[in-house]
């Protein structure tokens, strides 16, 4: 039974070449996928569970911005919060490039972002997401916290820009 | 025999607007970003997804120009010659930010699926196999990315 199923390792991985990820937003609404804000990523491998690989991440470029990532094979999925654990995060994609110390390598896919009303919740952007391995870490996540709030969310629109949806849905 | 006209053309008419109505009940194209859209020509880079590595295969990065055949339905159609042209050509269609690439490459026939994320890179996957041996393919990752230059 223990081989009908993918087990780890799974690789490329999150950690080995480098722990430290650059995510960049394109905001999947727009005629030109407009691009938005990158942020850094710091990855740390807790643990396999089944047939995942199960990582802690922070960002070490946006204050309190913190949660789970799981691999299975190449795909990725992610959660985290931040605001006090008002706004939220899922990230799913996949590490599609070569792999090696002096590649970076990359992966590509989807990046929602929504705040807590006590309703509907407010939408940040439904976005597209390239993630790009730069090399490793040299923040703690205890540092992390402590990092200058210089947006409202992780990817970078102030409350005037965001969406109508946004708007709309935040005064319901 | 005027009385079937009548009826012909008021028949032609409602099964004329019901098609327009239809029409813009979904989601349609254009879609944008589109593959010609500010340029045709977009280069493939492929990596061997089996290898721990995702290691890149070296020296094959074809450039592919797309031509816009028209919307089909909910997709848009393309056909695409390699540069050199000698190279292969197949067709493609999408559907929102999704493409569906096929054809002949380097003498391989392939399906290729991968998504536009940024306005001019995309990634995806592709199967190719050798018209003499279709049991024999292999899959790859690919990423595709838009050139400043446009096709001639």
């Amino acid at each position: 039974m223990s081989s009908a199923y993918a087990k780890p390792p799974h690789k490329p991985n999150l950690v080995d070449n480098g722990n430290r990820w650059t995510i960049t937003a394109y905001n999947d609404a727009s005629l030109v996928h407009r691009q938005m804000a990158t942020q850094g990523l710091c990855f740390k491998f807790v643990s396999n569970v089944g047939s995942h690989q199960r990582y802690t991440w922070y960002s070490d470029t946006f204050p309190d911005w913190n949660g789970w990532a799981s691999q299975e094979g190449d795909q990725i999925k992610m959660y985290g919060d931040y605001a006090k654990d008002v706004g939220h995060d899922g990230i799913n994609w996949e590490i599609v490039t070569e792999d090696r110390p002096n590649t970076k390598a990359m992966g590509y896919g989807h990046w929602t972002e929504w705040r807590e009303n006590g309703k509907f919740g407010v939408t940040i952007v439904f976005a597209n997401a390239k993630l790009q391995r730069i090399g490793n870490c040299n923040k703690k996540f205890e540092e992390s916290s402590a990092l200058p709030l210089e947006k409202s969310d992780p990817m970078g629109i102030e409350t005037s820009e965001k969406t109508p949806e946004a708007l709309t849905t935040s005064v319901q | 025999m005027l009385k079937q006209k009548i009826v012909s053309i008021t028949t032609s008419l409602v099964m004329l607007s019901g098609l327009a109505l239809s029409s813009q009940s979904y989601a349609s194209p254009p879609y944008s970003p589109d593959l010609v859209t500010p340029s045709d020509r977009w280069k493939l880079t492929l990596y061997w997804d089996r290898s721990a590595t995702h290691d890149q295969i070296p020296f094959v990065q074809p450039y592919l120009c797309f031509k816009d055949l028209g919307a089909d339905d909910e997709q848009e159609a393309y056909k695409w010659e390699a540069l050199p042209a000698n190279l292969g050509s197949g067709t493609s269609t999408q559907e929102g930010d999704q493409i569906v690439t096929n054809g002949k490459l380097f003498g391989f026939n392939f399906d290729m699926q991968w998504e536009i994320y940024t306005r001019d890179e995309g990634a995806g996957h592709i199967r190719a196999w050798h018209p003499n041996n279709p049991s024999n393919g292999f899959t790859l990752n690919i990423t595709m990315k838009r050139d400043a230059k446009k096709c001639k």
